[in-house]
Parts: structure tokens; C-alpha cells; sequence
């Protein structure tokens, strides 16, 4: 473009300037159709890019041990991967894409003021050396502001995601008020942090601008005393200041590029630091593939606690020695699970009671190895649980945890949730499965009330249902799953009496060579178990039948007569 | 999984005039920045056009002369000028910062206290992932319009317009020429923005689905391991992604023409002035000096113009967030404290519920004609069946929800007309679905709020015989307990909620729904025995299950599918053989 003005310019009389004109036109044309190809496939690659990151973030995720979501907050990760993940994206794409148009523009530049004068060239990159160096500085601090930046749109995502899921209690404590002082807080801290990363930020155009400038400065001083002294022409002065200034503007922009390459690797750091999370808890390389699960279950002598997750740092590194000192000390340790150890043969009922946090839950949560125990075994069919592949073990038990996580799905989609098979399955086979199931569960009938019936949408985690109709939901999800083992953890806290004495006697029908496990608070509920646990402190402390248990003079009976007090005093009202 | 239910569909509406204001209506309290920022942006564009003239200046009268002499002068003014203009960019760059941190902030602010006035049937409908992306990632997206994208482009205009008029008292006819081309940039435009505008709405739907899913997935993840849906929850995610990542590739080939359009046009513009310009040039009509001029000014002329272009991306995907910010901005809650309240100086907790009919949605009728009184200091239990609606007598007394018939009154006046703080403050509630926040135990049962001290806290959880296990945590009293207290197992977190609402103290309304449903009948029994005192004092509602826990109440209420079916003492309901005697006899009969 800039030869046909120079050319018009040179002679302009004679020139065809129709030509002229539609050889710029064409220039342009070509240059557009080569930008457009360049765009299309850098921007492109950066959102493919971007694509499999994310999904591969979340197929990770989900790989992840528990205790790294005990440890992490849910709208920390969130902020992964939707705002660091957009950072390396924009590194990717608009980054890269201005890095070659600046060091092409850069390059050609410089060559034709090479050309033209190269002591004047050498001059007027004077002020360049300083670019290194103020580049790096001011990078070191842009990286360290753009974390705390990030830091802080984590914190404040995460906030924002506890304070919607908790709305209701927000509600009904009046507690707005505090809830909007303390977003206030993390959102001022946020801005302010940004802000001082600005403060750098905002330095970098107007640095580049001034290098230029500098450039120009000194062509203009030195050139003018060359024009001068004669050495230079004329025109050669003019040209050389327009190549300059021309310089200026890749300049401006490697300045936006070091600032999107700081964010960008802060961010990726960010998401490195998931991804390079090793899953903990995964099936072996050989892992034993049983055919059929019976459902015999074993525990021998089995020590656990949770580790947090800054704990669990230190403990890869000292590895070895501190599983010697694991090994020493079995006895002291906070243990929340003491020396368990259980038989449960295949196709028997056990029923767990216990106080308040003696580690019911925990214990079951190691049967599905959501966490593993640091010392002894549990055996599966005589198989060590961690020897086992463990997309086979988890599909042959159903577990109804204590809270149950509903999806936002119509109940229908919940039900099958954990069903495999359902590709293998007709139409009707499948609307037969989840009727069994609710219908097993006490739910079929409120179901078929509901407007849409199984097609009803539930909300969040279950909220448009009653609590009740929540476990009750969970236990027929877990059911048509058609388990080997089913464990049920206090399921019926919020379920009258009534229906769930109807569940328990339809489970005892359905569930005859399942291998059942019940947690109850209420001794009615476990009762005609074949084997009840009695759990205090981490601890089983008593271990038998109904009536061996009552005979023990335990904690069992204690209960039993505590509960059958309070109901024989309401028969005397 | 997530289709795009609700308000995610992108409806095409032209409501873009409505957006710019009250994007604008951000701006307002900064007008005086705002306004500032701009004058050091004209005058950071002065200071550009300066330093050239300068060079002009020097090469006329020093270089070209030969005349050294003053040439220092010249070059240290050059010097001040680019030094002046580091200084003034500088500070225009780092305002114009500060101008948008200020307007995402309010933003934020602004979401973030609306979406707690909105009612809860709106949190039943719109997944938590999709309202956060509401108060983050939306908000995010505006940054950098707002950043640098409205002051550049109030300076934009007003350097386009500068051009303009020089153009125009140069040469009337050439300008005109140029301005001509300017149609089909505006043509060009017109159908770039119309195709773009639909494709970065379904955009902010993708990512607010994308966020919704994660939201959930992370939440749910122990049941995804547990169920073994990792597979298909990666599928169902990658699909969401695809979407999104499809809804941009679109993009992506606009926004990869448009810019090189730009480009095409302004370069069609200096052919014509060529073309033209320089016949005339050659007829001698125009002098070679104005021509350059031109080719010079229309270079300046489409500079800015492609700079837009460059961000029409970035811009166009702000308003479709901007679009929904406001979208949900807009939606008025429908539960709200009335306009003159009633004062409430003290209440003494008499309830009563007159044919009050309510249902959640449409005409499926949760309850149905409840009517009963509940006298100051008196307790009350809802038993029945699950799914009867004994949770939603509570969710329409402290108006989660409001009725559709009837009447609720306290202390004989209608609910609806205190203020909506004032009802809830005198309600006490033990909720059936616990919540905790990542914290510590202590702000987790006070709420944050300072003005309730430890030893209180201390107190109420000695009550509910929290305190034991508190005292066995490694920090007792400011153990971190993690998002949602995952640390605790439930019948933990139970108690914490149930010294929550002993902490807050309500002189008048006890409300507890299925309290003590996860904790061992020991504590239980220790917790009943602790409650007579507070009941004596208080107005209380008990919903259970275990009958054992409503002994101590005055009336007892039995609902079945909504309706009120029997009501009395425990010993008259037994005696009158209906359902609670049903419901008792099975209890026991379990037992033994
Ligand atoms: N993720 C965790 N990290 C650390 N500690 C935990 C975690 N989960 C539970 N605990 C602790 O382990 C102990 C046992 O908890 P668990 O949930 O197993 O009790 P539980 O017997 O099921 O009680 P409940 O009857 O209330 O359900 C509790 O003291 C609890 O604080
Ligand atoms: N937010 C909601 N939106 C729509 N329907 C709801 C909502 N909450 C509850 N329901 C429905 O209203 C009915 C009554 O529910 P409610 O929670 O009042 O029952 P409940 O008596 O408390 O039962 P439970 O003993 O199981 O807790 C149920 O059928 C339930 O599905
Ligand atoms: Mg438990
Ligand atoms: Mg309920």
C-alpha cells in the first residue's frame, strides 16, 4: 500500500491512476483475505484450545479423591475453570495473534531502516535495551498482581456461590444485611487489588509510546545533524522518521501481549495446580474384574482418619517415613475409625447404631473407598477392596449417603442415574425398572400426583421435594441400580413411621440375597437384623443379634430401653 | 442434561437502546472522572498530533535551512512533549481503570442485593451455578468494555468527528467522497451486528449452562463417584462445551471478517480520493498538498473506526451480558415488605391460620382450608405423612412463599403487613434441610453477627449439647469447618443449626422441623429436657416424625395431604382411634 502512495506520489502526471487505485484495492484485498485466514484460525485453535481444557478439567475433577473437595471450595474451582481458563484462552488467541503481527511488523521495519542507514538505525534502537529490562520487571510484578487478582475472583466466586446455596437461611436469620457487608468486603478487596495491578498495567502503552518516542528523539537530533553535515538526505530523513514511528505501534502492543502472557500463566499455573493433582483412590493397573459380586464384606482390623489436604503435602514428601510412624502408633493418633473389624456374609442384613458422629458414615464411606483406610483391609469377596477395579465395586453397591445429592433433573433421569444398562434396556423394561423402584421406595403414589409425574423437574439438590420424599428418592435411585450390596445411611430420619416400616418390610422382600447394611438412631429400624453394631467413639463396641445385644447390658440396651420408655410413657398419657 | 430452560432461551429483542442507558446510568456517579478521562484522552490525542508538527517545524526551518542554532530547543520541546505524554497517558489509563473497577463493583453490589430480595420460588427454579455466573462471570465480561471500551470510544468519536469537520473545510467535495464509503461500512455493520448480536446471546446461555452443570457436578460429586457417572457426566459436560465452543466458532469467522472488511473499506476510500483526487490533482483543480492531507486524514479517519472493530467481539458479548445483568435486574420480587409496615414494638406470638390455601405452583394445592390458632406461649405439633405438608405451613409463616386464600395472622394482624425483617426476625427456625457455611463453628451458629458474644454461643451450644464434641476439635470453637461443614457428620451439623436458632433468640416463635431427625435419642432426650424451659416461654411449632419428641406440646395437628385431619391432645387423639393412633400404634408396635 505504502509503495503505491510513494509511487503516485513520485510521478504523478502520466500514472494510470485507475490502476493505481484498484492495485490498492487489490493489495488490501489480498491482505484482508490472508488477516481473515489468520484470525479465523488462531481464534480458532485458542477455543479449541480452551474446549479440551475444560473438559479435560472436569473429566480430572471428577477423578479427584473427596477430601479435595472437602478442602476446596466449589466456586474456587468454578473460577478455574471459567476465569483463569478465559486467561489462557485470550493468551492463546488474540496473544499469539498479535505476537506475529508484532514481530512481523517489527522485523520488516527494521530491515528497510537497515537498508536505508544503518548507523542511524543502530542510534535510534538506543532506547530499546531498556525494553528487556523494564519488560522483566514489570512483568515479575504483573505476575504476582495477577494472582492476587485471581486469588481474590476466586474467594469472591466462591462467597457468591455459598451465599445463593444458602439462601434460606440468609433469609430466615434477616441476615442480607451482613451477607451484602461481607460480599462488599471481598468485592472492594478485589477492585483494589486489580486496581494495583492497573497501576502497573497502565504503565505499559505509555512505556512503549515513550521508547518510540526516544527513538524518534534521537533520529531527529542525530538525522538533523546529518541532513545538515550532509551525510544524509533529505528524503532519507523523512522516510526514516515515518519507519520509526512506525515501529511505535508493535511496540504498544507487545506490551498488551506481555500483559496477556502474565495472566495467561498465572492462570494456567492455577489450573496446573488441579490437573496435577494425582487421584488418589483409582483401580489398580491390574485390577480384579470379579464376574459377580456376592457381597461378602470384611473388615480387618481397619484404622482411618481424614487428612486435610495441606496435611496430605507434607505426607507425600515424607512418604515413607510417615507411614512407618502410621505403622508405630496405631493405638494413639486421632483415629476417627479404631481396629474395625466386621464380617458380613453375603446376603445378610447388619444394622449399625450409634451416638452422634462415632463414625457411622465414615465407616460406610470406606466400603465404596471414597476414602481409603491408612491401616488394615476391607475385603469384597475375599478381594482387597484397593486390588479391585473400582468402577466394578462402586456399581455393585448402592449407597444412600446420610444427605442425599439430588440432580436437577426430572425424577425420572434421577432414578437411572446410577443404571448402566439402560441402553441395553426396551422402553417399557425401563419404565418398569423405575416404577419398581418407587414403588419399592413409597414414592410411586406422590409421583403420579405430581404434574408431570416421572417427568417432573426437581430443583437443585432436591429442593421443590419434601425432605421424605428426598431419601426416598435417593433409596429408589439406588435400588434401580439393582445392587449386590445395599447400604442405607439413616434414610428414614425424615420419614413418618408409618411409610417406613411399609419400605423396610418391602426391602426385606426385595432385598433377600442383597447384602443389606442400615445405620438407624432408631433401634426399631435395626432390630431384626442379623447382625447389629453398636458404634461409640470410632470404635464398635458391641457387636451380636437383638436379643444377644439386650443381654449384654450395653449401650444397646440403654438405648432400647430409652426409646421404649419414651413410648410407653405416651401409652400411659 | 441442562436444557435451556427458563429464561435461557435467547430471544431476540431489540432492547439495545435500553441497555446503553442503563449501562450510561453506571457511568453517572462518575461523571466528573468519566469526564475527566476523556479530556486527558483529547489531550494525550493532541499531544500525538503535536509531536509530528514539531518534526514539520524543525525540518522546515532548521533542517532544511541548515540553521543549527535553536535546533536543540526544538528537539528538548520534542523531548517534553513525549515525556509529557508518557505522564498524561499514564494517569489517563490508570483513571479509566478505575472507571470501570468502579462501575463493575456497583455492578456487583447491585446483583448481588437483588438477587437476595428475589423470593424463594426463584432460587427453586434457577440453579445456583446460573445465578453466580450472573454476579462473576457476566459481570467479568463487561470489564473490559467497561475498562477501556467506553472511554476510548467516547474519545474515538470525538476524534472522528474532529476529522470530519477538518476534512470538511478543507475540501467539500473530497469529503463527501470519502464520507460516501462510509454507507457500506455502515451496511456492513448493520449485518455483522445483526448476525453476531443472536450468536453472543446463545454464547452467555452456553457459559451460564456450562456453569450451572459444573456448579452442580462439584456439589454432587461423591454421588457422581458413587453411582460411577463420571463417563457420562463427561459426556453430558463436553457436549455443553461443545455447544459453547460451536456458538463462537461462529463468531469467530464474523468477528475474523469484519475486521479485514474494515480494512478493505478505508483503503477503498484512499483509492477513490486517488482516483479522483488525483485527476483533479493532474487538472490542476486540487493542489498535490491537499491530497496528501487527505490520504493522511482518511488513514486517521479509519483508524479508530478499525480499533472498534478490532473489540466489536469483546463489545458485542458485553452487551448480551450486560442484556442479562439487567434482565435479572429487572425482575421485581415478588415478595416484599409492604409499604408502610406495621411498627412492631413487641410481639406476643398469638398465630392463627384462617382457610389459608397455598400452592407452589399453578393449582396443585400443597394445603388446603388450614385453619387453627395457636395462642401466645402455646406449642403446637404438625404430624403426618411424608410429602403432607407440614414444611410448607413454615415456608408460608415466615413468607418464604406467599398464599394464594386465606388469611395468616400475628398477633391478629395480617403477615403481609409487617415488614418482611421485623416477621422473620420474631421466627426462630431449626431447618429440616441443614445449611452451614465454610467458617468457623462460632460464626457459623451467630451468624457473623458480633453483637452476639462466645460465652452466649457458648451457652446455647452447651444446650443442645453441641458443646462436647465442639470442645473435642482441634480448634474448638474457630474450627474451620469447611463449605457446607463438611467436616461434621450430620447430626453434628444438626446441632450447630439448632444453636443457631437458640443463639438468635426469638422472644416469640420457636419453629423446629424435624430438629433432632439425625441426632442419637440419648442427646435427644438430653435436648427435650432442655426445651420445656424455652417452651414455657415461647410459641412453638414442632414437626416430627418421632412422636416421642412432641410429647410436651399443648395441641397436636395431623395432616394428611394438605389438610388438617385431626387435631387435639395426645391422649384425645389416641382415643379417638384415627390416623395419629394408627400412625402411633405402628411406632410402637415397631419397637417391640
Ligand atoms: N470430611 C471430614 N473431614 C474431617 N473430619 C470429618 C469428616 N467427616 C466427618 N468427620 C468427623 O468424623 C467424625 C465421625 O463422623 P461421621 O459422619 O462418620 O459420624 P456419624 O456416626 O455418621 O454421625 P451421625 O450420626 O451424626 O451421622 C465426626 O467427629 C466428624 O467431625
Ligand atoms: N419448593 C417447592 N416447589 C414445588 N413443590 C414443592 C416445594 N416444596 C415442597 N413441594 C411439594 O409440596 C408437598 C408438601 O411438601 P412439604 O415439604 O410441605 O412436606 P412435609 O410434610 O414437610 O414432608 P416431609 O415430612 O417429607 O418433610 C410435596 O408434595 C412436595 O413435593
Ligand atoms: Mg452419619
Ligand atoms: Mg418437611
Amino acid at each position: 500500500m505504502r509503495l503505491a502512495i510513494d509511487g503516485i506520489m513520485m510521478a504523478p502526471e502520466e500514472t494510470n491512476l485507475l490502476m493505481y487505485a484498484a492495485l490498492l484495492v487489490g493489495v488490501a484485498g489480498v491482505q484482508g483475505i490472508f488477516r481473515f485466514y489468520m484470525r479465523k484460525l488462531l481464534v480458532g485453535i485458542s477455543r479449541k484450545v480452551e474446549y479440551l481444557v475444560r473438559t479435560d478439567f472436569f473429566s480430572h475433577l471428577q477423578r479427584i479423591h473427596s477430601s479435595f473437595f472437602t478442602n476446596t471450595r466449589t466456586g474456587s474451582i468454578m473460577a478455574l475453570a471459567t476465569n483463569d481458563l478465559e486467561a489462557v484462552r485470550n493468551f492463546l488467541g488474540p496473544g499469539i495473534l498479535n505476537l506475529f503481527n508484532t514481530i512481523f511488523v517489527f522485523v520488516s521495519t527494521l530491515t528497510v531502516m537497515f537498508l536505508i542507514n544503518v548507523r542511524l538505525s543502530l542510534y535510534s534502537l538506543i532506547a530499546i535495551p531498556i525494553l528487556p529490562v523494564l519488560v522483566s520487571k514489570l512483568s515479575a510484578m504483573l505476575h504476582t498482581r495477577f494472582r492476587a487478582s485471581q486469588e481474590q475472583y476466586a474467594s469472591l466466586s466462591a462467597r457468591t456461590q455459598e451465599s445463593i446455596a444458602g439462601i434460606k437461611v440468609i433469609k430466615s436469620f434477616t441476615r442480607e444485611e451482613h451477607e451484602k457487608e461481607v460480599f462488599k468486603g471481598l468485592n472492594r478487596e478485589y477492585i483494589n487489588r486489580n486496581l494495583s495491578l492497573a497501576r502497573i498495567r497502565a504503565a505499559f502503552w505509555p512505556a512503549m509510546v515513550f521508547i518510540g518516542g526516544i527513538g524518534i528523539l534521537v533520529v531527529l537530533w542525530i538525522g538533523g545533524n546529518q541532513v545538515v553535515a550532509q551525510t544524509l538526505t533529505l528524503g532519507q530523513f523523512v522516510q526514516f522518521s515515518a519507519y520509526i514511528g512506525a515501529i511505535t505501534w508493535p511496540l504498544i502492543s507487545l506490551g498488551w501481549v506481555i500483559n496477556l502472557v502474565q495472566r495467561g500463566s498465572v492462570s494456567m499455573k492455577r489450573i496446573n495446580k488441579v490437573l496435577d493433582i494425582k487421584p488418589r483412590i483409582r483401580t489398580p493397573k491390574h485390577p480384579i474384574r470379579p464376574k459377580e459380586v456376592k457381597g461378602d464384606i470384611e473388615f480387618r482390623h481397619v484404622y482411618f482418619k481424614y487428612e486435610n489436604e495441606e496435611l496430605y503435602d507434607d505426607y507425600v514428601q515424607k512418604n515413607i517415613m510417615d507411614r512407618n510412624l502410621l505403622a508405630a502408633s496405631p493405638k494413639n493418633g486421632n483415629w476417627i475409625l479404631k481396629d474395625i473389624n466386621i464380617d458380613i456374609e453375603a446376603g445378610t442384613q447388619t444394622g449399625i447404631v450409634g451416638f452422634t458422629g462415632s463414625a457411622k458414615s465414615s465407616l460406610l464411606n470406606l466400603t465404596v473407598r471414597l476414602y481409603d483406610p491408612q491401616r488394615g483391609k476391607i475385603l469384597l469377596d475375599g478381594f482387597d477392596l484397593r486390588t479391585m477395579d473400582l468402577d466394578i465395586l462402586r456399581a455393585s453397591v448402592g449407597y444412600v449417603t446420610q444427605e442425599p445429592f439430588l440432580f436437577s433433573k426430572t425424577i425420572k433421569e434421577n432414578i437411572l442415574f446410577g443404571c448402566k444398562d439402560i441402553d441395553r434396556l426396551g422402553k417399557h423394561e425401563i419404565t418398569e425398572r423405575i416404577e419398581h423402584a418407587a414403588k419399592v421406595s413409597q414414592l410411586h403414589e406422590e409421583i403420579i400426583e405430581f404434574p408431570q409425574d416421572y417427568d417432573t423437574v426437581i430443583g437443585e439438590r432436591g429442593i421443590t421435594l419434601s425432605g421424605g420424599q428426598k431419601q426416598r428418592l435417593a433409596i429408589a435411585r439406588a435400588l434401580a441400580k439393582q445392587p449386590s450390596v445395599l447400604i442405607l445411611d439413616d434414610s428414614f430420619s425424615n420419614v413418618d413411621t408409618h411409610t417406613e416400616e411399609r419400605i423396610v418390610s418391602n426391602l426385606r422382600k426385595e432385598t433377600r440375597d442383597i447384602t443389606t447394611i442400615m445405620v438407624s438412631h432408631r433401634i426399631s429400624t435395626v432390630k431384626d437384623s442379623d447382625l447389629i453394631l453398636v458404634m461409640d467413639g470410632g470404635e464398635i463396641v458391641e457387636m451380636g443379634t437383638h436379643e444377644q445385644l439386650l443381654k449384654t447390658c450395653g449401650i444397646y440396651l440403654k438405648l432400647h430401653q430409652r426409646q421404649k420408655l419414651s413410648e410407653e410413657l405416651e401409652e400411659e398419657l | 442434561m441442562i436444557e435451556d430452560r427458563h429464561e435461557e432461551k435467547a430471544i431476540e429483542r431489540s432492547i439495545d437502546r435500553k441497555t446503553a442507558q442503563k449501562l450510561l446510568s453506571y457511568i453517572k456517579p462518575y461523571k466528573m472522572l468519566f469526564a475527566f478521562t476523556v479530556f486527558l484522552l483529547l489531550v494525550t490525542a493532541g499531544l500525538q498530533i503535536l509531536g509530528p508538527f514539531i518534526i514539520m517545524i524543525a525540518i522546515d526551518q532548521y533542517i532544511t535551512p541548515g540553521q543549527l542554532e535553536g535546533f536543540l530547543n526544538i528537539v528538548l520541546l520534542f523531548a517534553l512533549v513525549i515525556l509529557l505524554e508518557f505522564v498524561i497517558r499514564y494517569f489517563q489509563q490508570y483513571l479509566t481503570e478505575i472507571l470501570g473497577q468502579k462501575i463493575m463493583y456497583d455492578m456487583r453490589m447491585d446483583i448481588f442485593d437483588h438477587i437476595h430480595r428475589m423470593p424463594l420460588s426463584f432460587f427453586d427454579r434457577n440453579p445456583v451455578g446460573r445465578i453466580m455466573t450472573r454476579v462473576t462471570t457476566d459481570v467479568q465480561t463487561l470489564n473490559e468494555m467497561l475498562s477501556s471500551g467506553i472511554v476510548t470510544l467516547f474519545g474515538d468519536i470525538f476524534m472522528i468527528l474532529g476529522i470530519m469537520i477538518i476534512m470538511l473545510s478543507i475540501n467539500l467535495r473530497l469529503s463527501l467522497i470519502t464520507f460516501s464509503v462510509l454507507i457500506l461500512l455502515a451496511i456492513a455493520t448493520f449485518i455483522f451486528r445483526s448476525k453476531v448480536r443472536v450468536t453472543f446471546k446463545i454464547i452467555r446461555a452456553k457459559i451460564s449452562a456450562i456453569n450451572s452443570y459444573l456448579q452442580e457436578a462439584i456439589s454432587g460429586m461423591n454421588t457422581i463417584k458413587i453411582f460411577g457417572r463420571e463417563a457420562r457426566s463427561t459426556m453430558e459436560f463436553r457436549k455443553l462445551n461443545q455447544d459453547y465452543l460451536g456458538a463462537y466458532l461462529k463468531t469467530v469467522f464474523y468477528y475474523a471478517v469484519f475486521y479485514p472488511i474494515v480494512t478493505l473499506i478505508s483503503t477503498m476510500a484512499i483509492a477513490l480520493i486517488i482516483w479522483y483526487g488525483g485527476g483533479q490533482v493532474i487538472r490542476g483543480v486540487l493542489t498535490f498538498g491537499i491530497l496528501v492531507a487527505f490520504i493522511q486524514y482518511i488513514e486517521r479517519f479509519f483508524h479508530p473506526i478499525s480499533d472498534l472493530s478490532e473489540k466489536f467481539g469483546i463489545l458485542q458479548e458485553a452487551i448480551a451480558a450486560s442484556e442479562r445483568i439487567f434482565n435479572i435486574l429487572e425482575t421485581k420480587p415478588s415478595i416484599t415488605s409492604p409499604k408502610n409496615p406495621v411498627k412492631v414494638n413487641k410481639i406476643k406470638g398469638d398465630i392463627s391460620f384462617e382457610n389459608v390455601w397455598f400452592s407452589y405452583n399453578g393449582d396443585d394445592y400443597v394445603l388446603k382450608d388450614i385453619n387453627f390458632k395457636l395462642g401466645s406461649g402455646q406449642s403446637i405439633a404438625f404430624v403426618g405423612a411424608t410429602g403432607s405438608g407440614k414444611t410448607s405451613i413454615i415456608n408460608i409463616l415466615n413468607r418464604f412463599y406467599d398464599i394464594q386464600m386465606g388469611n395468616i395472622l400475628l398477633d391478629g394482624v395480617d403477615i403481609k403487613d409487617y415488614a418482611l425483617k421485623d416477621l422473620r426476625k420474631h421466627i426462630g427456625i431449626v431447618m429440616q434441610d441443614v445449611f452451614l457455611f465454610s467458617g468457623s463453628i462460632l460464626d457459623n451458629i451467630r451468624l457473623g453477627d458480633p453483637s452476639i458474644s462466645k460465652e452466649r454461643v457458648i451457652e446455647a451450644a452447651k444446650y443442645v449439647n453441641a458443646h462436647k464434641f465442639i470442645e473435642k476439635l482441634p480448634q474448638k470453637y474457630d474450627q474451620e469447618i469447611k463449605e457446607r461443614g463438611k467436616i461434621l457428620s450430620v447430626g453434628q451439623k444438626q446441632l450447630i443449626a439448632f444453636a443457631r436458632a437458640i443463639v438468635f433468640n426469638p422472644e416469640v416463635l420457636l419453629v423446629l422441623d424435624e430438629a433432632t431427625s439425625s441426632i442419637d435419642s440419648e442427646i435427644e432426650a438430653l435436648i427435650q429436657d432442655a426445651l420445656k424451659k424455652v417452651m414455657s416461654a415461647r410459641t412453638t411449632i414442632i414437626i416430627a416424625h418421632r412422636l416421642s419428641t412432641i410429647k410436651n406440646v399443648d395441641n397436636i395437628m395431623v395432616l394428611s395431604h394438605g389438610r388438617i385431619l385431626e387435631q387435639g391432645t395426645h391422649s384425645s387423639l389416641l382415643a379417638s382411634r384415627g390416623i395419629y393412633y394408627k400412625l402411633y400404634r405402628y411406632q410402637y408396635q415397631l419397637q417391640e
